[in-house]
């Protein structure tokens, strides 16, 4: 028993690292850092360099200052980030069990270890890879931020943002800025953790890398236009409410979408693909 | 050395998160932090008048722009409008949220104002402040007050999902204002609903 836990430990580690490692993870990183500096830290950094009367002027121009990517006010922008969002968060890892199907790579693994463990420590890597690439540049961002505005709060003025005691969450933003940052990249780290399992999902069904890879990014469009669609859908569920600032939504509901997509995703990927015969 | 390279990752985070403790210690010492002024519905805002700035001049205390424009006290803060009607919220020594948010209720809320000395909620460009015979009247603009909301909007950005629950109770909540100076890109004015 511990000698399997041992073994099932040593290829987490093992498929982790070569996420980590992987050229997909450093592309979908470096996509979102940019990303994140473009929209937001830069507009920050210029504002700040401006004087009142400058910035004033300026005010027309679209220069927004929000203190943190996810709460700020500019939201075409930020909606434009969640349309590649699918893809960045599977990008380091959610197409790596087609890959090594292909290459034969799951033959060789299979032969040391039973398959489901391997099955196991490939969705728990995906989940890890997915989560990290989807906190980590908002957590920086935040940290910059702090640095160009170290006594500003997250910045929910920028549609003067107005929180009501109606829902609780949006009260507590305001009195604790830091700990509900650090439940919001929580959500983000748990909530592209499970989206990137999407890619896994698909790969039990089809071979086609193209369609693996982009199959997260097509969810997330349906998702986005899904209240568009039907309008009785309460905005708090989705992605792009609860991973924002935003008084509506909670982590509650983040954590809640999270686990339902990670259960089914979970579930068909391993049951499935248990049954199947690799070798 | 060799701990260190054994945890790479580890010594990684730790050293940025020492470099990142020094920045920020400076950065808090380079800047200054934000006052933020709680303002109750209910209360009475000292001095919740104009800050005035007036052809590039500041003017912090009220004495100061007395004494420049030859100015009587009582004409300080007078608000007036070219239209139909406008709150005077504002006088040099009371500012009365309340009054105003009660009067608000059956009116049009586009001509409502709550005025508060370093923040605006609820504007008509049309606004004037009547100074004194000398100086005649000055815009809100003119004046350097800053930010500006029509109390609708407070309301929609406040309500969200939520906007009709709280028309629908409207008199039972209280309201904090959080306001700070207006430094443009460098203010918190938030509005707190309790019920």
């Amino acid at each position: 028993m511990k000698g399997t836990v041992v073994a099932v430990k040593k290829i987490i580690r093992f498929e982790i690292k070569r996420g980590m490692n992987s050229l997909g993870m450093k592309v979908a990183f470096l996509g979102a850092c940019i990303y994140m500096i473009i929209q937001n830290i830069y507009p920050a950094i210029y504002a700040k360099i401006l004087t009142s009367e400058e910035y004033a002027r300026k005010l027309g121009e679209n220069i927004y200052t929000s203190g943190w990517y996810p709460a700020s006010g500019d939201l075409q922008g930020v909606y434009y980030y969640f349309y590649f969002y699918g893809i960045i968060v599977a990008l380091p890892f959610g197409i790596s069990y087609c890959m090594d199907k292909r290459s034969g790579f799951v033959k060789n693994i299979c032969n040391r270890i039973p398959k489901g463990k391997y099955l196991l420590s490939k969705y728990i890597s995906v989940f890890v890879t997915g989560g990290i690439v989807s906190a980590l540049p908002i957590t920086l961002d935040f940290l910059v931020m702090r640095l160009i505005e170290p006594y500003d709060t997250i910045d929910l003025t920028a549609y003067k943002c107005a929180l009501n005691s109606i829902t609780k969450w949006g009260s507590f933003i305001i009195d604790h800025m830091y700990i509900s940052a650090l439940l919001i990249c929580c959500v983000w780290f748990v909530f592209g953790g499970a989206f990137a399992t999407l890619s896994l999902l698909v790969s039990s069904f089809t071979d086609n890398l193209f369609f693996v890879q982009l199959f997260p990014f097509f969810v997330m469009m349906f998702i986005y236009y899904m209240p568009q669609i039907n309008t009785y859908i309460n905005s708090g569920w989705i992605p792009m409410t609860f991973l924002r600032v935003s008084s509506d939504g909670s982590p509650l509901h983040g954590i809640i979408v999270s686990f339902v997509i990670a259960a089914i995703s979970f579930t068909i990927f391993y049951f499935r693909e248990r049954k199947r015969d690799i070798l | 050395m060799r701990i260190i390279k054994k945890h790479k990752y580890i010594a990684g985070i730790i050293g940025f998160a020492v470099l990142y403790v020094c920045l920020y210690a400076i950065r808090c010492r380079q800047e200054e932090p934000l006052k933020i002024n709680y303002y109750d519905m209910d209360s009475t805002i000292e001095n919740g008048g104009i800050e005035y700035h007036i052809e590039d001049v500041d003017f912090c205390s009220e004495n100061e722009l007395l004494e420049k424009y030859d100015i009587d006290k009582n004409d300080l803060g007078k608000l007036d409008s070219d239209e139909t009607f406008i709150y005077i919220v504002v006088t040099k020594k009371v500012t009365k949220l309340q009054e105003d948010y009660n009067d608000y209720i059956n009116m049009d809320f586009y001509y409502t104002h709550i005025y508060s000395k370093h923040m605006l909620i609820g504007m008509s460009n049309f606004a004037t402040v009547e100074l004194n015979k000398n100086l005649g009247k000055k815009t809100l603009d003119e004046l350097g007050v800053g930010e500006s909301e029509t109390l609708y909007q407070i309301y929609d950005m406040a309500a969200g999902n939520h906007e009709k629950e709280l028309w629908d109770n409207y008199d039972k909540q209280t309201y904090y204002f959080e306001i700070t100076d207006n430094e443009y890109h460098r203010y918190v004015d938030r509005i707190r609903i309790y019920n």
